[in-house]
């Protein structure tokens, strides 16, 4: 397995993880006190990372950020994999027919629109927050995962071990879940990495634009666009929301090189 | 070529080893090709036959390192470098590999690839020279035009082109691994007479790897048998087949003629199987505007029976519909007309649904129990996540009452040891075996729940030569025994000649003959059979 | 191939249609009244009625989506609400901004990430593979907007090279109008190349170890030789559809960095849109948006048919 990944990777999405966890019940300061005085103080003993333009703790600010990008993505993985993985796996089970055609256009369907397009259509009528962008991002994450199951259970379904099962009599229902199913979960896995860091990405993206999590909930997206017109005078509050954003990207992308290379079947079995 | 060069050392590897990664591939290579002859390199699979034709290229995998020396031609191939290798790759030696399917870029032109070999090494006009090649190969220019891409060939045709690319500029040395494993056996005797003409007109030195005995003995001059990465035998042909080969060249010669016991075989009698006009047909050919195809007829009007206890072999060249109908046989496939009736039961008949896996399995679980399989791929036929006794178990499912986890336990235990596996293996992973002992565990599933009849579905066509001869003494033993009827399915006459009691030729959907096994190797009666039989290569010694 | 790109063609009509219908009914069905919403809590009565009678909004559901798709055929937008301008002349303006835009930065990423991924794969393992696969491990977590920013930081704010934001219009030359497109260009350009880039070796590697690499050589190519002429060529598939792929969040990511720059594209439309509640101009700009990312879809399976022959029967 690949060590030059993991650890870096491992490190910094634990980072991540244990920032937004501990956010829950305590952050060095509190955030909903604006002290005005405070404002735009760079990097410090008592404020590790500055204050922003409102007097808040930035190293609060970023850890309740992770909350919120970690749910905010979480949810929606867990959309897309909940149904793009049965919607895959029945597509590929029903090649050929009506079924496997409803499902692909459906795919080419929403593909079709990016996944910022979708969520402005959603807040131009509905209004921005942070439901909105995961219904977003998880709407565009089905088709990821129904086209990526679909491709290799088409594959898997060809295997002679699965002809197999069907000369014992199993179904096609049977034969999804015990063979098919965890012969992709190594995929699956990956591919849900992947998803996460990206969706991590979009989160940002959207609450830069004013499409995410509304105020007051803290998020690195919308830290971005706030200090925006700041950057002359303060870079350090356009620094640090960014670096996290990459970090927790760049740790994730890593993990799951890592991973990839873990659950290779041909580097498990090797003789 | 002048007669007093016929017959020099042109290739001489000595003290060659190859190690990767701290394991020894190849240990104290010797041997010699000479001038305007043949050498066989035989060996089963992991015996590194294929490996010192690599070795002889300079075309080792990353991370290899080689010893010894390779000289050819008055130079050390092994002390070169890459310039001058490249110059003698192609122009000096040239090399054809065993799958046809994949060694041409789909991107590019037969013609082009021809070409490029020739504009390599510097010879001018090359378009017409390829032309020309690709005659010589037997792709007539107007029938099959330099300007096909390789998908519009056949396996056969493109090994012709990948043998055009290896002798367009005309070298001494070619180097064949494995040419006509992955062809047919009319394909491989037309393969083979190509490579004996070339041979005869450009005085070519012929290094053909393989692992089928039969066909080195029609070909080789000299023969090298190798084992585990050694020279076990080296001389002339006659001299390692005669006498003076070693105890393991003679076990592979045993095993390639092995034959059961012929009064061994006990018929039980009675109708099994009985197929009746038998239609199956896909969708195949281009594709017009919206999506549809024509409907290929892969089984066309097939009829045959089997009665228990009988062994029958079913044997056809690919593209014969002998898949197609094994999977109509099997309930795995929807079938356009006819019926295939079990004991007199309907087991599958015409139905109008055109998918691949129909929603509800046609056939019944009664049916499915009498009528098991055992598939080619020892590699493929298993789930890689699930253990031997959940593998060896699956069949259970067709059971009217499903047997405790104790008792699934003893039965696969019980059915293990009889294919001669340790029952303990049953907790392990397939990974851990290998494909002699796979076929065996398929065995096992097969018979798990006491079939009536089992399809061997090219069973033996994946393993070496040694282990086939087990599993088939094996299965002999388990007709004989159990009482067992089999549909022994195979493109292997030598392996079919053997085993069965009667024999199916099936050739573009239809059976073209049958009748008892012996009097048809002995009298065939068509033609299409006659060339088959005529196709196969045999061992000195056999008929 | 005919037979192949028509069946594509009629797909991706097909597609178009149905993602209007979508578009349709999320925007004026779901909210009930667009009238309503457009206005406001507060609006009157009477200012809803006209503003309905206005828009048309009497007739039926299916009347109107016809009415608007056909008028999208001619090239009929409608009418934008808070600006009272043709939406087709706004759409034209903006676009004159936003696809320049989207090409110079496509063109951008494919021309870093080509020699980056043949460099790292034809160096395999070694320092500058290493260095490559480094580069845009990191080049693919990095935000587009947030390294627009720093660009702005170093290039337009402290060493004043370039504009910070803006967009003289090309009638000022365009010398000075790409002067204005460089900055947001390259920050669109980066996550793109990174992730061509790695697509491209990995596409390079998988190529490197067919057959066929293996007959060139034994014909006595060189590896580089094997590489340009061989396997180039047949990685370009893998990595056409990824440009497919990426071409959405390319649209996406312009977007966004037309708000860091201030450029008057589609994306600053849409947004001012949003904000002015002016829901014709978002179904227009949504849809037009839409039919790019179909558009580019089409042309990758074309680029397909060009490429590999075996699509050609």
């Amino acid at each position: 397995m690949r060590l030059r990944s993991l650890i870096p990777g491992a490190l910094l999405v634990l980072l991540v993880v244990v920032a937004a966890t501990v956010s829950i019940v305590w952050t060095p300061y509190d955030i909903t006190r604006l002290v005005i005085a405070d404002r735009l103080q760079p990097p410090s003993a008592t404020h590790w990372l500055g204050t922003d333009q409102y007097g808040r703790d930035i190293v609060s600010m970023l850890m309740i950020g992770a909350r919120t990008s970690l749910v905010v993505a979480l949810v929606a993985v867990g959309i897309g994999a909940g149904l793009g993985v049965p919607l895959g796996l029945l597509a590929a089970a029903r090649r050929g027919t009506l079924v496997d055609e409803a499902i692909m256009r459906m795919n080419d369907l929403v593909f079709a629109f990016p996944a910022l397009v979708i969520a402005i259509m959603i807040t131009a009528v509905y209004g921005a927050g942070a439901v909105n962008a995961i219904i977003a991002i998880g709407i565009f994450n089905v088709p990821v995962f129904a086209r990526l199951v679909r491709g290799a259970a088409l594959s898997l379904w060809t295997r002679e071990f699965v002809l197999a099962a069907r000369v014992a009599g199993k179904g096609t229902a049977r034969i999804s879940f015990e063979h098919v199913l965890p012969n992709l979960a190594s995929l699956l896995v990956v591919q849900a990495t992947i998803q996460f860091s990206l969706g991590i990405l979009a989160e940002a993206g959207l609450a830069y634009v004013g499409l995410g999590a509304s105020p007051p909930t803290p998020s690195w997206g919308r830290m971005l666009a706030e200090s925006q017109t700041l950057v002359s005078i303060a870079p350090h509050v356009a620094l640090f929301p960014g670096l996290a954003i990459v970090g927790a990207v760049l740790g994730l992308n890593l993990l799951g090189d890592a991973l990839r290379d873990w659950l290779d079947p041909r580097l498990r079995h090797a003789r | 070529m002048r007669a007093e060069d016929a017959g020099r050392a042109l290739l001489s590897l000595e003290a060659v080893g190859v190690r990767i990664g701290g394991a020894d591939i190849l240990t104290d290579i010797a041997f010699t090709v000479r001038a305007g002859k043949t050498l066989g390199i035989v060996g089963e699979s992991g015996s590194g036959k294929s490996m010192c034709a690599l070795a002889a290229m300079r075309l080792l995998p990353r991370g290899a390192a080689l010893s010894g020396s390779i000289g050819f031609d008055g130079q050390d191939l092994a002390r070169l470098d890459e310039r001058a290798l490249q110059a003698i790759r192609g122009g000096e030696i040239g090399m054809v590999f065993q799958e046809p399917m994949t060694a041409l870029n789909p991107l590019k032109t037969i013609g082009d690839q021809v070409a490029e070999s020739l504009r390599q090494h510097g010879t001018a006009d090359v378009h017409r020279r390829a032309a020309a090649t690709l005659e010589r190969v037997g792709l007539a220019n107007d029938t099959v035009p330099p300007g096909r891409y390789p998908h519009e060939l056949s396996g056969g045709q493109r090994q012709r082109v990948v043998i055009a690319i290896a002798i367009a500029c005309r070298p001494k040395l070619l180097i064949a691994d494995e040419p006509t494993t992955a062809l047919d056996v009319t394909t491989q005797a037309a393969i083979l007479e190509l490579l004996r003409t070339l041979q005869r007109e450009d005085g070519l030195a012929l290094v053909l790897i393989t692992h089928d005995l039969a066909v080195v003995a029609d070909m080789a001059d000299d023969l090298v048998v190798m084992k585990d990465g050694r020279v076990v035998d080296a001389g002339s042909f006659d001299a390692v087949f005669a006498a003076t080969g070693s105890a393991y060249t003679r076990s592979l010669i045993t095993a390639s003629s092995w034959a059961p016991d012929p009064s061994t075989r006990r018929k039980a009698g009675g109708e099994l199987l009985v197929v009746e006009g038998l239609v199956v047909g896909y969708p195949a050919g281009p594709r017009t505007l919206f999506g549809a195809r024509e409907r290929f007829r892969a089984v066309d009007g097939l009829s045959f029976r089997v009665e228990a206890g009988e062994s029958v072999g079913l044997v056809g060249e690919s593209g014969c519909g002998k898949s197609t109908l094994t999977r109509a046989l099997l309930g795995l496939t929807d079938i356009d007309e006819g019926t295939v009736r079990f004991r007199g039961e309907t087991m599958t008949a015409a139905t109008t649904s055109t998918s691949g896996a129909s929603r509800r399995d046609p056939v019944s679980r009664s049916l499915r129990r009498e009528i098991q399989v055992v598939f080619q791929d020892p590699y493929g036929s298993f789930d890689p996540r699930h253990r031997v006794e959940r593998l060896v178990a699956e069949p259970l499912h067709l059971l009217e009452r499903r047997p405790s986890a104790a008792r699934r336990r003893e039965r696969v235990g019980a059915m293990l040891e009889r294919v001669g596996i340790a029952p303990g293996a049953m907790r392990r992973y397939i990974h851990e075996f290998s494909g002699g002992q796979r076929q065996r565990i398929a065995i096992a599933r097969a018979l798990i729940v006491e079939p009536s009849l089992v399809v061997l579905d090219e069973a033996v066509s994946a393993l070496d030569v040694s282990v086939r001869a087990q599993v088939l003494a094996l299965l002999a033993e388990l007709a004989r025994d159990e009482g067992l009827a089999y549909l022994f399915i195979s493109h292997d006459l030598s392996v079919v000649q053997n085993v069965t009691d009667r024999l199916l030729v099936m050739r573009a959907g239809k059976i073209v003959e049958r009748g008892d096994t012996a009097d048809v190797f002995a009298a065939p009666a068509h033609t299409y059979t006659r060339a088959l039989i005529a196709a196969v290569p045999t061992l000195p010694g056999q008929s | 191939m005919i037979a192949y790109l028509a069946r594509r063609a009629l797909v991706l009509a097909a597609t178009l249609v149905v993602a209007s219908l979508v578009v349709f009914t999320t925007i004026e069905i779901v909210p009930g009244d667009p009238a309503a919403y457009m206005l406001g809590l507060n609006a009157s009565p009477e200012t809803v009625m006209a503003l309905r009678r206005e828009l048309g909004l009497e007739r039926s559901g299916f009347a109107r989506y016809l009415d608007w798709s056909t008028g999208m055929l001619r090239g009929d937008f409608g009418v934008s609400y808070t600006y009272r301008t043709p939406i087709a002349g706004m759409i034209a303006d903006r676009v004159t901004v936003s696809l320049p835009l989207a090409l110079f930065a496509l063109t951008l990423a494919i021309a870093v990430a080509l020699p980056a991924g043949l460099l790292a794969a034809s160096r395999r393992g070694g320092a500058l593979d290493t260095a490559v696969m480094g580069f845009t491990q990191i080049g693919i977590a990095v935000p587009n907007f947030w390294f627009a920013m720093l660009l702005v930081l170093l290039f337009a704010i402290e060493l004043r090279w370039l504009p910070s934001g803006g967009f003289p219009g090309w009638q000022a030359g365009v010398g000075t109008a790409l002067r204005a497109l460089i900055l947001p260009s390259i920050a669109l350009a980066l996550p793109q190349a990174a992730i061509l880039a790695r697509v491209l070796r990995s596409a390079l590697l998988d190529t490197l170890g067919e057959d066929y690499i293996r007959t060139a050589r034994a014909k006595g190519l060189s590896p580089r030789a094997t590489l340009w002429r061989h396997a180039l060529r047949n990685a370009m598939i893998p990595v056409l559809t990824i440009i497919g792929l990426q071409f959405s969040f390319l649209l996406a990511g312009a977007i966004i960095i037309e708000n860091v720059f201030f450029l008057p594209g589609l994306g600053r439309l849409v947004f001012q849109s949003i904000a002015s509640r002016d829901l014709v101009v978002v179904e227009s700009v949504v849809m037009l948006l839409v039919f790019a990312v179909v558009m580019v879809t089409f042309l990758v399976d074309l680029a397909y048919a060009w490429v590999d022959p075996r699509l050609r029967r």
